[in-house]
């Protein structure tokens, strides 16, 4: 008994330090071929399918075409971010800004948002005005700034379960544009993407 | 002797140069596939059908889109996605350039749409290949 | 190799290894002392610089207890963003530890039943960890991420989920670990299920069945925080704060405070309650006093052997641990007139959570004297006298119960609730020592003021925080007596 208990000890040891001997590298990660493993925390990926699954729903949808034949002006609104991780909820958003843009379809406002403008230069240019030292023919004149149609908002949902021996975290990418004129949601979409792993631990 | 030789030379010579020479890509359009299914994958599942259409939007414009259904004769974890095309075979940017994971049961039939991402797609190709994911 | 030589070298390794260990005990303890006797006096930035990790690059696991300290002094310090820091840190080392791989987790349990339950990294209580995501939720109330905070709410709440199923686990996981070796597993288990050791037991440590505990697992701090923030933050989430108030209601019964929040959130989420009819709300929650400690319990327990066919029952020590409550600073907390009136306990809890898992900490502190038993009896056989004498130092050496914890915890919580004054200003009173000071509470509508002295000696740590989020806190800490208000980083 003891001697198996000396025996497993340096057993161990020695499997540790081989572990230790082929430490993996450094590289890069092809989005277009990548058959990493995947992990219970949302990842590059995950935002990816959300985003292109809530863009091809929206502009197949044609809630963002004007039927005017000019582009709808967009505001983002707040993403809230119910999960347990640390997320930048810009991860999502800026996929669909990128996508709805080069659409043609939808332009964004970065001088409207919830915490005031995305983009500071839009108030901080207008300070110019005059302000002797500048060319007061380039700086920008009152009433310029654009007032969005749209609002763009949504929560990202974390749930987390256990089934049987596995934990099961299913999270919901929830997004809702708002018509800002009637306050109404002209599109709404909900993509589901749901993992399951080892319930060692925390999925975080 | 010598003769032979200087001809032996002469023609390894001219392989080699013939190695380094860049090869020509083709500069006019090619007729692209469709579909592309890789061989992994062949043994498992078959799409059975490929259809495409224009949606009508409000604006008097159209987008792409298309549907395609997959059946499996055994259980199979198969990735796709759809590669858009304008007028002139070049690529129109989509979200990103990841795959689609999808796991198909024996003998289910599971039909997929992807909707172009710009009103100027015109063509496209559809890539099925082997989840290869640990 | 001859069973002589054989024996020569365990002996002198299981020396070498009494020693050892024996040596890591005392820093452990000599740490924590140094930590309380500071951390008592409420001078958290030498708490903090006792438990400062040197080595950063050692791994997570190895410094948990440390970290949790260290985080907990940092934010008694007001040094937000550092005890978030510490924390996150003694969350991956937990991870870690959850996650590591059998070969590891293995040899440890090799360790730990040959030594003590000390060798082994230490492993958090849930409640410890349901603590930390609530502590690092204030942390970013006070820095005014309302994002991060929800984050960190979130996880509180899962981990409390988790909890429930890690306890059935930990019973299996032992039940494995007895299969795999069968021979002493026998041993093992008869003497448990024996009626002599549980009377034993019982008589020499108490029964744990008879511990006053929560019938559902829940930290209530821990809950009723996490609803008092999905009550101020409404929406579509105010149905989660209705949820957790009332759980944590019907666990403090008596409490007029939290029956009456369960209640406002109830009125909001169906609609009967308007949110902008409500006056502008402060919440005062009052950590008081210091959280129980583990002590050992030593004591004979029977085993039973057989040895060449023959049945035998050997006395031999164990070591169990066990919580002591500790001191609560007596007297409530009056904000404006209103008392603060207990909800939570801090030792109910743990003892909740020990009851759970005191069959495996019994079945590893007994194969631990069945091994040392062993070794006794064939140290005897070869060596005789000075074997016996020998393997018995060892086993006395080595027998020791794991008395690790944080102890950064208190004791209990109390709440109270009022409606902010027009000229926002809140005086906060010690029911028993007098006026502690005012604090001014800025124009928003929900503000959670959250109080905790470890002990009388100590201050009041008071941290004005906004539950939406919006505005950053403040930390004061108010000693009474004329003293004015001061900030918490000296």
């Amino acid at each position: 008994m003891m001697l198996n208990g000396t025996r497993s000890l340096m057993v161990a040891a020695v499997a540790s330090l081989m572990l230790s001997a082929c430490a993996t590298h450094t590289r890069y990660v092809d989005p277009a071929a990548d058959d990493g493993p995947v992990a219970m925390t949302l990842d590059y990926r995950d935002f990816e399918r959300a985003a292109d699954n809530a863009v091809q729903d929206l502009l197949s949808s044609g809630a963002v075409d004007n039927p005017s034949g000019e582009r709808y002006i967009m505001a983002v609104s707040r993403i809230t971010n119910d999960t347990m991780q640390r997320i930048d909820t810009d991860q999502l958003t800026k996929k669909i800004r990128v996508a709805l843009l080069r659409s043609g379809k939808v332009v964004t406002t970065t001088a409207v948002g919830v915490d005031g403008a995305e983009d500071q230069m839009n108030q901080q240019a207008r300070e110019l005005r005059n302000n002797d030292e500048f060319d007061q023919s380039g700086v920008q004149q009152k009433g310029t700034l654009k007032a969005p149609d749209l609002s763009l908002s949504g929560k990202i949902i974390q749930r987390n379960h256990k089934v049987e021996d596995e934990q099961q975290v299913e999270y919901y990418f929830q997004l809702s544009l708002t018509d800002l004129k009637s306050g109404l949601a002209i599109w709404e979409n909900e993509t589901p993407i749901i993992k399951r792993g080892p319930n060692d631990t925390v999925a975080w | 002797m010598t003769r032979m030789k200087a001809l032996i030379g002469i023609i390894c010579l001219s392989f080699l140069v013939a190695a380094c020479a860049p090869v020509q890509p083709k500069r006019e359009y090619v007729q692209r596939d469709d579909l592309k299914v890789d061989p992994e994958i062949r043994q498992s599942v078959q799409v059975q059908e490929l259809l495409d259409k224009r949606v009508s939007l409000p604006s008097g414009g159209s987008l792409l889109r298309i549907q395609f259904s997959v059946q499996a004769y055994q259980d199979t974890n198969m990735e796709w996605a759809v590669t858009w095309f304008d007028e002139d075979g070049m690529v129109v940017p989509g979200v990103g350039e990841g795959y689609r994971p999808v796991r198909i049961l024996r003998d289910q039939t599971r039909f997929f749409t992807a909707t172009a991402p710009q009103e100027k797609a015109v063509s496209y190709q559809l890539h099925l290949r082997e989840d290869r994911a640990p | 190799m001859t069973f002589y030589s054989r024996s020569h070298r365990l002996l002198a390794a299981l020396a070498l290894i009494g020693l050892l260990s024996g040596c890591s005990v005392f820093q452990q303890r000599d740490e924590m002392a140094r930590f309380n006797s500071a951390y008592d006096r409420g001078d958290y930035g030498l708490a903090a610089s006792v438990m400062a990790v040197s080595d950063k690059s050692d791994s997570e696991s190895k410094h948990v207890l440390q970290y949790l300290h260290r985080g907990e002094a940092l934010r008694l310090e007001g040094d937000y963003q550092p005890s978030i820091d510490a924390f996150d840190r003694a969350e991956a080392g937990m991870k870690y530890l959850d996650a590591e791989g059998f070969a590891s987790a293995a040899s440890e349990n090799v360790m730990s039943v040959l030594v003590n339950d000390s060798t082994r990294d230490y492993r958090a209580l849930m409640s410890e960890a349901i603590l930390v995501n609530t502590y690092k939720a204030l942390s970013f109330l006070a820095l005014g991420n309302d994002d991060y905070a929800r984050v960190e709410f979130n996880r509180a709440d899962d981990r409390t989920r988790r909890a429930v199923d890690f306890f059935s686990e930990e019973i299996a996981e032992q039940k494995r670990a007895l299969q795999n070796d069968p021979a002493n597993a026998r041993t093992v288990q008869r003497s448990i299920d024996s009626g002599s050791m549980r009377s034993v037991i019982q008589s020499n440590y108490g029964d744990p069945s008879a511990w006053s505990v929560y019938p559902d697992y829940i930290v209530p701090a821990s809950t009723y925080l996490y609803g008092l923030y999905f009550l101020a933050n409404g929406g579509s989430d105010v149905q989660r704060a209705v949820t957790s108030l009332q759980r944590v209601s019907d666990m403090a019964p008596g409490n007029a405070t939290v029956k009456a929040d369960a209640e406002l959130a109830e009125g909001l989420a169906s609609g009967k309650l308007s949110r902008q009819d409500q006056p502008d709300r402060v919440w005062v929650v009052y950590e008081n006093g210091l959280g129980p400690v583990l002590e050992e319990v030593r004591f004979d327990v029977p085993l039973f052997y057989s040895y060449h066919g023959d049945a035998q029952v050997i006395l031999t020590g164990i070591a169990l641990p066990r919580y002591r409550d500790r001191t609560a600073v007596s007297g409530h907390l009056s904000a404006n007139a209103q008392t603060t009136a207990d909800f939570a306990q801090m030792g109910k809890v743990i003892r909740t959570e020990m009851q759970e898992r005191f069959p495996s900490v019994l079945t590893r502190a007994i194969s631990a004297a069945v091994v040392k038993g062993l070794i006794q009896h064939k140290a005897t056989e070869s060596f005789g006298a000075a074997g016996q004498l020998g393997s018995i130092i060892y086993t006395l050496a080595t027998t020791q119960a794991d008395l690790r914890g944080w102890q950064a915890m208190p004791d209990h919580w109390e709440v109270a609730r009022l409606e902010r004054p027009a000229d926002g200003r809140v005086e906060l009173t010690d029911t028993l020592r007098g006026d502690l000071g005012t604090v001014s509470v800025p124009d928003q509508p929900y503000t959670l003021i959250y109080v905790k002295r470890p002990t009388a000696e100590a201050p009041a740590t008071v941290m004005l925080l906004d539950l939406q989020g919006k505005r950053p806190g403040e930390c004061l800490q108010l000693s009474g007596g004329g003293t004015p208000a001061r900030p918490c980083a000296s």
